[in-house]
């Protein structure tokens, strides 16, 4: 109990400090929310102001964001493939302290002398992949929703993304394919995630040559109405990088033991 | 209501961070995100509870729980 106590300590604290600052009777500044309240819409093209923040006034900031997921992932990656080729196990990383080896992976794992484990089951019953295979392009059609409809309501590329990822994963655990099946979607996956960040990296382009700069409306007009179509392009781009970014590395992690 | 869910999310969080069996609080994390999905939506900022609910109670807990299934379920005492 008493190495808890300084951790509470901490937040304790930190709750107090805070609490003065919520309490605290200054103003919230108002002038960005004003100006954007009044001018997003008609300056960016989108209703919701939250997109033309992020896709129109922070567009740069966005695309750092896409890049960050993009080492994410392949970071992942990367370590999923050092640890499929061997070096975790005994001679690795991570093996003598387990007493009961289970940790091992790839070949290792089935020779595995755990009982009732069948390789990539072991949390799940029949019940889960029926019901979640059948929900899956529900989940599906709603990230495509979220994702195409982020000018005008809530959500946007990134969530719109993460939502079709979840639908990805729904339908990695509803299929009951062999392994070999698994692979090839993975190498789907990272082939669609590639070609939609180029695409995007292609979409922030034309801007500099209309001479409205990077990640500018390369129409170089005033009408909102094509401000949107370029705000569901990059919605669209980024949500389809994303959902496949997020997929691949929780499919990856998923099935580790499958493969 | 506010104040219910932000002292519910207080007890669900020292719940999560004592809970000996990890599944059951990676549950209750997710269990937090989507309270707090639920307390956004309230103060009228849905596109962060869209966010929140997406990857708090979604991806994260399956990375979570994967991690779990590749080590121990039982925190170490």
């Amino acid at each position: 109990m008493r190495q808890h106590l300084t951790p509470i300590l901490m937040a304790a604290l930190l709750g107090i400090a805070l609490f003065a600052l919520i309490i605290g009777q200054t103003p919230w500044p108002l002038q960005a929310r004003d100006y954007l309240q009044s001018f997003a819409p008609s300056e960016s093209g989108a209703t919701n102001i939250v997109s033309a923040i992020y896709l129109g006034y922070r567009a740069f900031d966005t695309l750092g964001e896409t890049l960050v997921l993009v080492a994410a992932v392949l970071g992942t990656a990367l370590v999923m493939k050092i640890s499929h080729t061997g070096l975790e196990g005994p001679d690795g990383f991570d093996g003598p302290e387990d007493p009961e080896g289970r940790t091992e992976s790839g070949p290792a794992a089935s020779r595995s002398t755990r009982p009732t484990r069948i390789p990539g089951r072991t949390l799940r019953t029949r019940l889960i992949p029926t019901i979640v295979g059948k929900l899956a392009p529900v989940v599906l059609l709603y990230g495509f929703y979220v994702m195409f409809y982020g000018h005008l309501s809530p959500g946007g590329g990134f969530q719109g993304g993460v939502i079709l990822a979840s639908g990805i994963i729904f339908l990695g655990i509803g299929s009951t394919s062999d392994p070999a099946g698994e692979i090839a979607r993975f190498a789907a996956l990272s082939k669609i995630e590639a070609v939609a960040f180029t695409l995007l990296i292609g979409a922030c382009l034309p801007g500099m040559s209309a001479g409205t700069g990077f990640l500018g409306n390369p129409a170089g007009t005033t009408d909102p109405e094509v401000f949107r179509i370029y705000i569901v392009i990059l919605n669209t781009l980024i949500g389809i990088k994303v959902g496949a970014g997020i997929g691949l590395m929780c499919l990856e992690l998923m099935g580790k033991d499958a493969s | 209501m506010i104040e219910i869910l932000l002292v519910t999310l207080i007890l669900i969080s020292i719940f999560s961070f004592f809970a000996r069996d990890l599944l059951a609080g990676t549950v209750a994390l997710s269990i937090f995100s989507l309270i707090s999905a639920l307390l956004f939506y309230l103060l009228a900022a849905p596109d962060v509870a869209i966010t929140e609910a997406a990857v708090g109670a979604g991806i994260s807990t399956i990375i979570l729980i994967w991690a779990i299934r590749e080590t121990r379920r039982e925190d170490e005492q």
